[in-house]
Protein backbone atom coordinates (compact mmCIF):
# COMPACT_ATOMS: atom_id res chain seq x y z
CA UNK A 1 0.00 0.00 0.00
CA UNK A 2 1.43 3.15 -0.61
CA UNK A 3 0.97 6.59 1.00
CA UNK A 4 1.50 8.50 -2.28
CA UNK A 5 1.21 8.34 -6.65
CA UNK A 6 5.03 7.58 -6.71
CA UNK A 7 5.66 5.00 -9.59
CA UNK A 8 8.86 5.48 -10.58
CA UNK A 9 12.22 5.19 -8.49
CA UNK A 10 15.59 5.98 -10.54
CA UNK A 11 19.22 5.45 -9.08
CA UNK A 12 21.68 7.71 -10.98
CA UNK A 13 24.62 6.82 -10.69
CA UNK A 14 26.66 10.02 -11.55
CA UNK A 15 25.53 13.74 -11.21
CA UNK A 16 25.17 13.84 -14.96
CA UNK A 17 22.58 11.59 -15.13
CA UNK A 18 21.02 12.51 -12.09
CA UNK A 19 20.94 16.24 -13.97
CA UNK A 20 19.83 14.36 -17.16
CA UNK A 21 16.67 13.37 -15.03
CA UNK A 22 15.59 16.45 -13.48
CA UNK A 23 16.35 18.87 -15.85
CA UNK A 24 13.60 19.07 -17.25
CA UNK A 25 12.07 21.07 -14.50
CA UNK A 26 8.92 18.40 -14.45
CA UNK A 27 7.27 18.67 -11.27
CA UNK A 28 6.45 15.25 -11.33
CA UNK A 29 9.92 14.17 -10.69
CA UNK A 30 11.53 15.22 -7.42
CA UNK A 31 15.14 14.53 -6.19
CA UNK A 32 15.53 12.21 -2.85
CA UNK A 33 17.91 12.52 -0.31
CA UNK A 34 17.18 11.33 2.97
CA UNK A 35 13.41 11.05 2.38
CA UNK A 36 12.28 12.51 5.50
CA UNK A 37 9.88 14.80 4.02
CA UNK A 38 8.66 13.00 1.07
CA UNK A 39 7.53 9.91 2.45
CA UNK A 40 4.88 11.71 4.85
CA UNK A 41 4.07 14.64 2.24
CA UNK A 42 5.22 13.40 -1.02
CA UNK A 43 3.18 16.19 -3.34
CA UNK A 44 0.56 14.67 -5.34
CA UNK A 45 1.92 15.17 -8.39
CA UNK A 46 5.07 13.42 -7.62
CA UNK A 47 5.31 9.90 -9.39
CA UNK A 48 9.16 10.05 -9.92
CA UNK A 49 11.62 10.35 -7.23
CA UNK A 50 15.67 10.43 -8.22
CA UNK A 51 17.29 8.70 -5.32
CA UNK A 52 20.62 10.44 -5.59
CA UNK A 53 22.37 8.28 -3.31
CA UNK A 54 24.87 6.48 -5.58
CA UNK A 55 25.28 10.23 -7.46
CA UNK A 56 26.50 12.31 -4.61
CA UNK A 57 29.02 11.08 -2.18
CA UNK A 58 28.58 10.98 1.73
CA UNK A 59 32.14 11.97 3.15
CA UNK A 60 33.88 14.61 5.16
CA UNK A 61 37.18 15.44 4.22
CA UNK A 62 39.42 18.24 5.79
CA UNK A 63 42.17 20.44 4.95
CA UNK A 64 45.27 21.26 6.36
CA UNK A 65 43.97 25.26 6.52
CA UNK A 66 41.17 23.70 8.95
CA UNK A 67 38.72 23.37 6.05
CA UNK A 68 36.04 20.72 6.08
CA UNK A 69 33.96 19.78 2.90
CA UNK A 70 30.80 17.85 3.93
CA UNK A 71 29.43 15.93 0.45
CA UNK A 72 25.87 16.55 0.53
CA UNK A 73 24.63 12.82 1.62
CA UNK A 74 26.50 12.86 4.61
CA UNK A 75 23.32 12.45 7.15
CA UNK A 76 23.34 14.73 10.04
CA UNK A 77 24.75 12.43 13.11
CA UNK A 78 27.53 11.55 10.42
CA UNK A 79 28.15 15.44 10.79
CA UNK A 80 27.74 15.34 14.59
CA UNK A 81 30.04 12.72 15.15
CA UNK A 82 32.80 13.44 13.38
CA UNK A 83 35.95 14.59 15.24
CA UNK A 84 37.12 17.32 12.84
CA UNK A 85 33.57 19.05 12.96
CA UNK A 86 33.64 18.12 17.17
CA UNK A 87 36.52 20.91 17.34
CA UNK A 88 36.12 23.53 14.22
CA UNK A 89 34.72 26.56 16.47
CA UNK A 90 34.01 25.63 19.22
CA UNK A 91 32.11 22.04 18.37
CA UNK A 92 28.77 24.52 17.32
CA UNK A 93 28.04 22.68 14.76
CA UNK A 94 27.76 19.20 17.53
CA UNK A 95 26.23 21.18 19.69
CA UNK A 96 23.94 22.66 17.21
CA UNK A 97 23.08 18.95 15.73
CA UNK A 98 22.04 17.77 18.75
CA UNK A 99 18.70 19.80 19.12
CA UNK A 100 17.77 18.79 15.84
CA UNK A 101 14.44 16.28 15.91
CA UNK A 102 16.02 12.82 18.03
CA UNK A 103 18.70 10.54 16.47
CA UNK A 104 15.95 8.19 14.59
CA UNK A 105 15.85 11.23 12.38
CA UNK A 106 19.35 12.32 12.26
CA UNK A 107 20.22 9.28 11.22
CA UNK A 108 18.63 9.54 8.08
CA UNK A 109 18.29 13.46 7.63
CA UNK A 110 20.92 14.37 4.57
CA UNK A 111 22.64 17.99 4.96
CA UNK A 112 22.10 18.58 1.57
CA UNK A 113 18.68 17.57 1.69
CA UNK A 114 18.49 19.45 4.74
CA UNK A 115 19.57 22.64 2.80
CA UNK A 116 17.50 22.37 -0.21
CA UNK A 117 14.65 22.27 1.97
CA UNK A 118 15.81 25.68 3.41
CA UNK A 119 13.17 26.62 6.33
CA UNK A 120 12.80 25.62 9.60
CA UNK A 121 16.01 24.99 10.41
CA UNK A 122 18.64 24.96 13.07
CA UNK A 123 21.76 23.89 10.61
CA UNK A 124 21.10 26.76 8.31
CA UNK A 125 21.54 30.23 10.90
CA UNK A 126 24.68 28.20 11.68
CA UNK A 127 26.34 27.39 8.53
CA UNK A 128 25.89 30.90 7.65
CA UNK A 129 27.61 31.83 10.62
CA UNK A 130 30.30 29.58 9.51
CA UNK A 131 30.58 31.44 6.51
CA UNK A 132 30.18 28.15 4.32
CA UNK A 133 29.67 27.69 0.98
CA UNK A 134 28.54 25.02 -1.43
CA UNK A 135 28.62 23.36 -4.58
CA UNK A 136 25.29 22.61 -6.61
CA UNK A 137 25.00 21.04 -9.74
CA UNK A 138 22.75 21.95 -12.72
CA UNK A 139 24.72 20.47 -15.41
CA UNK A 140 28.64 21.99 -14.18
CA UNK A 141 29.44 22.60 -10.68
CA UNK A 142 29.72 25.97 -9.48
CA UNK A 143 30.46 26.60 -5.67
CA UNK A 144 28.73 29.63 -4.04
CA UNK A 145 28.49 31.25 -0.59
CA UNK A 146 25.53 29.99 0.97
CA UNK A 147 24.23 32.84 1.89
CA UNK A 148 24.12 33.82 -1.98
CA UNK A 149 22.56 30.40 -2.84
CA UNK A 150 19.55 31.52 -0.56
CA UNK A 151 19.32 34.58 -2.99
CA UNK A 152 19.74 33.48 -6.01
CA UNK A 153 17.69 32.04 -8.97
CA UNK A 154 19.04 28.54 -8.87
CA UNK A 155 16.25 27.59 -6.00
CA UNK A 156 13.50 28.17 -8.22
CA UNK A 157 14.85 25.41 -10.78
CA UNK A 158 16.16 21.96 -10.94
CA UNK A 159 19.69 22.01 -8.88
CA UNK A 160 21.37 19.37 -6.88
CA UNK A 161 23.39 20.25 -4.12
CA UNK A 162 26.51 18.33 -4.07
CA UNK A 163 29.07 19.71 -1.27
CA UNK A 164 28.65 22.09 2.05
CA UNK A 165 32.17 23.58 2.51
CA UNK A 166 33.31 24.89 5.78
CA UNK A 167 36.52 27.39 5.33
CA UNK A 168 39.23 27.36 8.27
CA UNK A 169 38.60 30.10 10.61
CA UNK A 170 40.52 32.19 12.74
CA UNK A 171 40.97 30.85 16.89
CA UNK A 172 37.86 32.01 18.25
CA UNK A 173 34.87 30.63 19.51
CA UNK A 174 31.12 30.39 18.37
CA UNK A 175 27.88 29.76 20.39
CA UNK A 176 23.93 28.47 19.05
CA UNK A 177 20.85 28.63 21.17
CA UNK A 178 17.59 28.07 20.39
CA UNK A 179 13.57 28.00 21.52
CA UNK A 180 10.56 25.91 20.96
CA UNK A 181 7.99 24.62 22.44
CA UNK A 182 8.92 21.50 22.83
CA UNK A 183 12.52 19.84 22.58
CA UNK A 184 11.48 17.73 19.81
CA UNK A 185 10.00 20.68 18.00
CA UNK A 186 10.82 23.31 15.30
CA UNK A 187 12.40 26.05 16.47
CA UNK A 188 10.44 29.61 17.42
CA UNK A 189 13.83 31.16 17.06
CA UNK A 190 17.36 30.43 17.19
CA UNK A 191 20.28 32.39 17.61
CA UNK A 192 24.42 31.47 16.13
CA UNK A 193 27.09 33.91 17.25
CA UNK A 194 31.01 33.37 16.02
CA UNK A 195 33.80 35.41 17.46
CA UNK A 196 37.04 35.35 15.93
CA UNK A 197 39.87 36.55 17.74
CA UNK A 198 40.57 35.80 20.86
CA UNK A 199 42.36 39.06 22.67
CA UNK A 200 39.87 42.01 23.76
CA UNK A 201 38.89 43.00 20.05
CA UNK A 202 37.49 40.85 18.04
CA UNK A 203 38.91 40.37 14.48
CA UNK A 204 35.06 39.62 12.90
CA UNK A 205 31.98 38.45 14.14
CA UNK A 206 28.75 37.23 13.15
CA UNK A 207 25.37 37.55 14.81
CA UNK A 208 22.73 35.47 13.15
CA UNK A 209 18.79 34.92 14.13
CA UNK A 210 17.18 32.12 12.39
CA UNK A 211 13.87 30.61 12.32
CA UNK A 212 11.80 33.45 11.75
CA UNK A 213 12.65 34.99 8.99
CA UNK A 214 12.76 31.42 7.50
CA UNK A 215 16.55 30.81 7.09
CA UNK A 216 19.02 33.29 9.00
CA UNK A 217 19.27 36.98 9.06
CA UNK A 218 22.50 39.09 9.96
CA UNK A 219 21.96 41.30 12.50
CA UNK A 220 24.45 43.81 11.05
CA UNK A 221 24.35 46.47 13.75
CA UNK A 222 25.02 44.48 16.87
CA UNK A 223 28.03 42.99 14.34
CA UNK A 224 29.05 46.50 14.42
CA UNK A 225 28.89 47.10 17.63
CA UNK A 226 30.74 44.15 19.21
CA UNK A 227 33.88 45.01 16.68
CA UNK A 228 34.00 48.19 18.08
CA UNK A 229 33.42 47.27 21.69
CA UNK A 230 34.43 43.72 21.80
CA UNK A 231 32.96 41.21 24.45
CA UNK A 232 32.99 44.07 27.15
CA UNK A 233 29.65 43.74 29.02
CA UNK A 234 28.31 47.08 27.92
CA UNK A 235 28.85 46.03 23.98
CA UNK A 236 27.02 43.04 24.64
CA UNK A 237 24.24 44.49 26.28
CA UNK A 238 24.12 46.74 23.18
CA UNK A 239 24.46 44.05 20.88
CA UNK A 240 21.50 41.82 21.99
CA UNK A 241 18.98 45.14 22.10
CA UNK A 242 20.36 45.61 18.29
CA UNK A 243 19.58 42.39 17.20
CA UNK A 244 16.59 42.48 18.69
CA UNK A 245 15.72 45.50 17.34
CA UNK A 246 16.56 45.30 13.34
CA UNK A 247 16.04 41.44 12.82
CA UNK A 248 12.59 41.33 11.66
CA UNK A 249 10.12 38.92 12.77
CA UNK A 250 6.74 37.78 12.11
CA UNK A 251 3.74 36.81 14.30
CA UNK A 252 2.58 32.92 13.53
CA UNK A 253 0.34 30.90 15.75
CA UNK A 254 3.06 29.64 18.30
CA UNK A 255 4.48 32.97 18.40
CA UNK A 256 4.03 36.54 18.02
CA UNK A 257 6.15 38.82 16.26
CA UNK A 258 7.15 40.61 19.35
CA UNK A 259 8.10 37.52 21.58
CA UNK A 260 10.49 36.82 18.90
CA UNK A 261 12.25 39.64 18.92
CA UNK A 262 12.20 39.85 22.62
CA UNK A 263 14.00 36.18 21.94
CA UNK A 264 16.46 37.23 19.58
CA UNK A 265 17.42 39.93 22.51
CA UNK A 266 17.78 37.42 24.91
CA UNK A 267 19.78 34.94 22.95
CA UNK A 268 21.95 36.99 21.33
CA UNK A 269 22.71 38.06 24.82
CA UNK A 270 23.37 34.19 26.46
CA UNK A 271 25.35 33.55 23.53
CA UNK A 272 27.89 36.43 23.38
CA UNK A 273 28.43 35.55 27.36
CA UNK A 274 29.07 32.32 26.95
CA UNK A 275 31.33 33.11 23.70
CA UNK A 276 33.26 35.78 26.03
CA UNK A 277 33.43 33.14 28.96
CA UNK A 278 35.06 30.77 27.11
CA UNK A 279 37.50 33.33 25.67
CA UNK A 280 37.98 34.58 28.94
CA UNK A 281 39.33 30.46 30.35
CA UNK A 282 41.31 30.65 26.96
CA UNK B 1 9.55 -2.62 -8.79
CA UNK B 2 12.43 -5.23 -7.54
CA UNK B 3 14.65 -4.44 -4.10
CA UNK B 4 16.96 -6.84 -2.59
CA UNK B 5 17.20 -5.91 1.48
CA UNK B 6 19.72 -7.82 3.70
CA UNK B 7 17.16 -8.29 6.55
CA UNK B 8 18.74 -9.53 9.74
CA UNK B 9 21.79 -10.79 7.84
CA UNK B 10 20.00 -13.03 4.79
CA UNK B 11 18.70 -11.59 1.53
CA UNK B 12 15.19 -11.02 0.80
CA UNK B 13 14.05 -10.19 -2.94
CA UNK B 14 11.09 -8.51 -2.83
CA UNK B 15 8.37 -6.66 -5.49
CA UNK B 16 7.67 -3.33 -3.84
CA UNK B 17 5.76 -0.16 -5.55
CA UNK B 18 8.33 2.55 -6.33
CA UNK B 19 6.49 5.00 -2.96
CA UNK B 20 6.32 2.14 -0.68
CA UNK B 21 8.36 2.69 2.82
CA UNK B 22 10.87 0.26 4.29
CA UNK B 23 7.78 -0.04 7.06
CA UNK B 24 5.11 -0.99 4.79
CA UNK B 25 7.67 -3.37 2.88
CA UNK B 26 9.48 -4.90 6.41
CA UNK B 27 5.68 -5.91 6.90
CA UNK B 28 4.11 -6.97 4.48
CA UNK B 29 7.69 -9.59 4.43
CA UNK B 30 6.38 -10.86 8.28
CA UNK B 31 8.53 -8.75 10.62
CA UNK B 32 6.22 -8.03 12.57
CA UNK B 33 8.04 -6.16 15.34
CA UNK B 34 8.13 -3.17 13.16
CA UNK B 35 5.36 -1.29 14.39
CA UNK B 36 2.64 0.97 12.09
CA UNK B 37 2.56 3.70 14.97
CA UNK B 38 2.27 6.95 13.63
CA UNK B 39 3.61 6.59 9.99
CA UNK B 40 4.73 9.70 10.49
CA UNK B 41 8.32 9.99 11.83
CA UNK B 42 6.95 10.87 15.60
CA UNK B 43 6.35 7.95 17.54
CA UNK B 44 10.14 5.47 16.84
CA UNK B 45 7.66 2.30 17.21
CA UNK B 46 8.92 0.94 13.60
CA UNK B 47 12.46 1.83 14.30
CA UNK B 48 14.96 -0.61 12.37
CA UNK B 49 18.94 -0.75 12.26
CA UNK B 50 20.04 0.52 8.88
CA UNK B 51 23.24 0.01 8.35
CA UNK B 52 24.01 -0.54 12.04
CA UNK B 53 21.98 3.05 12.62
CA UNK B 54 18.22 3.74 13.62
CA UNK B 55 15.93 4.74 12.05
CA UNK B 56 12.24 5.23 11.84
CA UNK B 57 11.60 3.29 8.52
CA UNK B 58 8.50 4.81 8.22
CA UNK B 59 10.51 7.85 6.87
CA UNK B 60 12.90 5.73 4.34
CA UNK B 61 11.59 4.38 1.24
CA UNK B 62 12.04 0.91 0.16
CA UNK B 63 14.28 1.80 -2.40
CA UNK B 64 16.90 3.69 -0.19
CA UNK B 65 17.28 0.30 1.32
CA UNK B 66 18.27 -1.72 -1.53
CA UNK B 67 21.55 -3.43 -0.50
CA UNK B 68 21.68 -2.48 3.05
CA UNK B 69 21.96 -4.22 5.74
CA UNK B 70 18.52 -4.09 8.00
CA UNK B 71 17.92 -5.33 11.28
CA UNK B 72 14.64 -5.57 12.73
CA UNK B 73 14.24 -7.18 16.97
CA UNK B 74 13.44 -10.20 15.10
CA UNK B 75 17.38 -10.26 14.14
CA UNK B 76 18.57 -9.53 17.50
CA UNK B 77 17.05 -12.18 19.64
CA UNK B 78 14.29 -14.68 20.33
CA UNK B 79 11.94 -15.84 22.59
CA UNK B 80 13.52 -19.06 24.11
CA UNK B 81 16.99 -18.05 22.79
CA UNK B 82 19.69 -16.33 24.29
CA UNK B 83 18.18 -12.90 24.70
CA UNK B 84 20.30 -10.07 23.47
CA UNK B 85 21.50 -8.28 26.70
CA UNK B 86 19.55 -5.22 26.43
CA UNK B 87 16.58 -7.66 25.86
CA UNK B 88 17.09 -9.52 29.19
CA UNK B 89 17.59 -6.00 31.12
CA UNK B 90 14.31 -4.40 30.24
CA UNK B 91 12.91 -8.13 31.39
CA UNK B 92 14.85 -7.63 34.49
CA UNK B 93 13.90 -3.95 35.30
CA UNK B 94 9.96 -4.42 34.37
CA UNK B 95 10.65 -2.14 31.71
CA UNK B 96 7.92 -4.01 29.32
CA UNK B 97 3.99 -3.01 29.68
CA UNK B 98 2.35 -2.59 26.68
CA UNK B 99 5.26 -3.71 25.07
CA UNK B 100 4.40 -1.75 22.04
CA UNK B 101 7.60 0.71 21.66
CA UNK B 102 9.59 -2.17 22.88
CA UNK B 103 10.87 -3.28 19.83
CA UNK B 104 12.08 0.21 18.30
CA UNK B 105 13.03 1.38 22.03
CA UNK B 106 15.71 -1.85 21.86
CA UNK B 107 16.87 -1.19 18.37
CA UNK B 108 17.33 2.54 19.54
CA UNK B 109 19.36 1.81 22.37
CA UNK B 110 21.33 -0.75 20.66
CA UNK B 111 22.05 2.08 18.30
CA UNK B 112 23.27 3.93 21.27
CA UNK B 113 25.32 1.93 23.27
CA UNK B 114 27.10 0.73 20.01
CA UNK B 115 28.54 3.99 19.05
CA UNK B 116 28.50 5.73 22.42
CA UNK B 117 29.17 2.08 24.62
CA UNK B 118 29.29 4.04 28.14
CA UNK B 119 26.34 6.49 27.57
CA UNK B 120 25.11 8.71 30.70
CA UNK B 121 21.84 8.78 31.70
CA UNK B 122 21.22 11.77 30.43
CA UNK B 123 22.65 10.31 26.90
CA UNK B 124 19.98 7.59 26.96
CA UNK B 125 17.30 10.12 27.78
CA UNK B 126 18.19 11.95 24.90
CA UNK B 127 18.67 9.27 22.49
CA UNK B 128 15.21 8.12 23.80
CA UNK B 129 13.98 11.60 22.40
CA UNK B 130 12.07 9.83 19.63
CA UNK B 131 10.56 6.90 20.84
CA UNK B 132 6.82 7.38 22.90
CA UNK B 133 6.49 5.21 25.42
CA UNK B 134 2.85 5.61 27.00
CA UNK B 135 2.63 3.22 29.80
CA UNK B 136 5.80 3.11 31.64
CA UNK B 137 7.60 6.71 31.89
CA UNK B 138 10.59 5.90 30.68
CA UNK B 139 12.43 5.10 34.06
CA UNK B 140 12.66 1.35 33.91
CA UNK B 141 13.30 1.91 30.02
CA UNK B 142 16.18 4.11 31.32
CA UNK B 143 17.31 1.62 34.05
CA UNK B 144 17.56 -1.24 31.26
CA UNK B 145 19.58 0.52 28.92
CA UNK B 146 22.14 1.41 31.99
CA UNK B 147 22.59 -2.04 32.85
CA UNK B 148 22.37 -3.66 29.37
CA UNK B 149 25.04 -1.10 28.70
CA UNK B 150 27.44 -2.39 32.06
CA UNK B 151 26.96 -5.61 31.02
CA UNK B 152 28.49 -4.81 27.41
CA UNK B 153 30.84 -3.22 28.36
CA UNK B 154 31.76 -6.61 31.30
CA UNK B 155 31.65 -8.37 28.33
CA UNK B 156 33.51 -6.90 25.87
CA UNK B 157 36.56 -6.61 28.35
CA UNK B 158 35.98 -9.54 29.93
Amino acid sequence: MSRNHVHTYRRPASQAEAWRLIESGDPAVRLLSGGTDLTIACPPEVTTLVDVRHAVGSTIRTGEDGSIDIEAMATLTAVAEHPALRSHVSGVMPDMLRHVGGPLLRNLCTIGGHLARGKLSDVIPVLLALDADVTVYTGGAERLALADYYESDLRAGPHLITTVHLPGLPAGSASFLRFSRTAFDFPIINVCCRVDGIGPEPTDVRVLAGATPLRGTRANRAEAILRGGGLSDQSISEAAAAARDEVPTRSGWVASAEYRSHLIGVLVERCLRRIASRLERG
Amino acid sequence: MKVTLIVNGSPVETDVNAGDTLLDTLRRLGFTSVKDGCANGDCGTCAVLVDGRAVTSCLMFAGQAEDRTITTLEGLGRAGEALHPLQQALLDAGGVQCGYCIPGMILTAADLITHHPNPTRSEIESYLAGNLCRCTGYVKQVEAIERAAEVLQETDHG
